[in-house]
């Protein structure tokens, strides 16, 4: 039998380029001394980048730091469960989280679907990943707060953003979706961003998917950028509405298609000037409410560069929060599957935990809170018990 | 030299349990380890003996390299078959698969493999990993102590 602890180090540092997260990366380097030393703590890809952002002119305006937030399944792992008298049932439950870093680089624990939402851990603040399982659900690439002096349409959407190794030349490439709805490209190193798509529907969504850097428009046709940025097709349109999610799900390249109903709904605050006073030291006023009402969900054939409707998602539950989509299998999280999960006040600013989620069964097609789905909603806020046991 | 090689039709590779195997030279291509003895020698026929590599697993590697050698097959097919490997082998079969990739030195099978491990081993524990791979942790109480603080992370 082989002793695995002296596997050569390419082969182990092999092995640690395909894992995806940090965590599994600390993971590996927990083994043993021999793994210790052979694989560095720094992921390449992870660190903080600085971009110039395009002005009229493309010349460099202004530099924000990315960082990139990671979603996670926690479970406690069922070998050991954590004796909690009179609570059995609390105890497996996994706790959906999103691990990244805030503005002044503190690591928070966020809400899956939120940049704004952070779950505040009551002391003991710390967790033990070394206790726990980990599930990695995906990953999100975010820009930093935008400063410049000349806010124009060049500007790249902060929701749709992805960050990938082009090598072909060795370097890091941002793909990104312009206010107009182009496709943009910054080369890290390099000035400016560069435009890809002249004219044409406006692109909606872009993600990674079997490695290859893939964009849908509006009317979900979808191209994937070379290394040159050429375009290629990947699927034709499928048309529907105009706001397409990718999702991956089980190795499947997944398209969401969310169509939504425009209604005006009274908000209150206490904050804001110019607007009626209620009565009740409130000020009212009405905002613009964009409500999901009907998802229609599709799978990437490759083979025949088509879309093709799902009417059945199996075990899988997909996710939809505010610029990141990640599936899991709900078998994993211990509810029914075959749904979509989303946030419909993607642009309100939430930093409550409570934010008011939904869920659209595909079996019935009906959308419903998600409170109404205790075991669904319990995923998410508070964190099950478990936690608090952990550092005990 | 150059006429002499190509004229060769037939490989014989030798399983460490004995079993023998023939495959065309275009198979074998991707094994350095086994084209090194093939330029090496200067026979129609060669019969290499791998002693490092048990027959059920060259026979998988075999059937890896033919599906990715062939000019036929489609790139769809091709990831098709890579997925149904993945899933057809047990946690046991990676790890010597892994080796012979390593022994073989077989470039685009070692990523493949060490994918396939990666996956296998991302979402599980630390304690997990040491009995897949059969380590034993070899730290000192104060390198514990570190790692214990790398893998607690605080909250804000």
């Amino acid at each position: 039998m082989a002793d695995w602890a002296e596997l050569p180090r390419e082969i182990l540092q092999l092995i640690s380029e395909f894992l995806q997260s940090e965590l599994y990366i600390i993971r590996f380097r927990s083994v043993c001394s021999t793994w210790r030393s052979s694989i560095s703590s720094n992921l390449h890809l992870y660190r903080p980048l600085q971009l110039p952002f395009p002005g009229d002119s493309m010349k460099v305006y202004s530099y924000a730091n990315t960082k990139f937030k990671t979603n996670y399944d926690l479970s406690y792992p069922l070998s050991k469960p954590p004796p909690i008298p009179n609570h059995p049932q609390t105890l497996q439950h996994p706790w959906l989280i999103k691990i990244g870093p805030n503005s002044r680089d503190q690591t928070h624990l966020w809400h899956p679907f939120s940049r704004e939402a952070y779950f505040p851990l009551h002391a003991p603040n710390v967790i033990d990943f070394n206790q726990l399982n980990v599930t990695h659900l995906g990953h999100e690439f975010v820009i930093g707060k935008i400063i410049s002096r000349s806010p124009n349409q060049n500007y790249v959407n902060r929701d749709n953003l992805v960050l990938y190794h082009d090598t072909c030349h060795n370097g890091n490439v941002v793909l990104a979706i312009n206010y107009c709805g182009k496709l943009a490209v910054f080369r890290c190193g390099e000035e400016r961003w560069k435009i890809i798509t002249e004219t044409g529907v406006a692109f909606t969504d872009v993600c990674i998917f079997k490695g290859r850097t893939i964009a849908v428009d509006t009317t979900g046709r979808t191209v994937a950028v070379g290394p040159d940025f050429s375009l290629d097709l990947v699927a034709e349109a499928v048309f529907g509405s105009d706001f397409k999610y990718f999702v991956e799900s089980d190795g499947e390249l997944l398209l969401i298609d969310k169509y939504l109903s425009f209604d005006w709904e009274d908000r209150y605050s206490e904050y804001i000037d110019n607007f009626v006073f209620d009565g009740r030291n409130h000020f009212s006023f009405k905002v613009e409410m964009e409500k999901a009402v009907r998802f229609d969900v599709f799978r990437l054939h490759e083979k025949d560069k088509k879309w093709v409707e799902v009417t059945d998602l199996g075990d899988r539950v997909l996710f939809l929060g505010d610029g990141c989509s990640f599936s899991a299998s709900a078998s994993d999280l211990g509810v029914n599957g075959n749904c979509v999960v989303y946030w419909d006040d993607i642009h309100l600013e939430h930093s409550s935990t409570e934010i008011e989620m939904s869920i659209f069964h595909l079996d019935k097609r009906q959308i419903s809170p998600l409170s109404d789905f205790p075991s669904y909603s319990k995923l998410f806020w508070p964190p099950p018990e478990w936690v608090r046991m952990v550092h005990n | 030299m150059a006429a002499e090689k190509s004229s060769i039709k037939i490989i014989t590779l030798i399983a460490a349990d004995g079993s023998v195997f023939e495959v065309e030279p275009n198979i074998v291509k991707e094994m350095k380890t086994v084209q090194s003895y093939i330029d090496e020698l200067d026979q129609n026929t060669v019969s290499i003996p791998l002693p490092n590599v048990f027959g059920n697993d060259l026979a998988m590697i075999i059937e890896y390299c033919k599906k990715h050698a062939s000019e036929e097959e489609t790139k769809e097919a091709k990831e098709e078959f890579d997925f149904e490997f993945v899933k057809r082998m047990k946690s046991d079969d990676k790890l010597r698969l892994l080796q012979a990739a390593s022994y073989l030195n077989m470039e685009s099978f070692l990523q493949f493999m060490a994918k396939a491990i990666a996956a296998e081993i991302e979402n599980q524990s630390v304690e997990f990993v040491r009995d897949y791979f059969q380590i034993e942790s070899d730290f000192t109480p104060e390198e514990e102590a570190e790692l214990r603080k790398e893998n607690e992370w605080a909250f804000k």
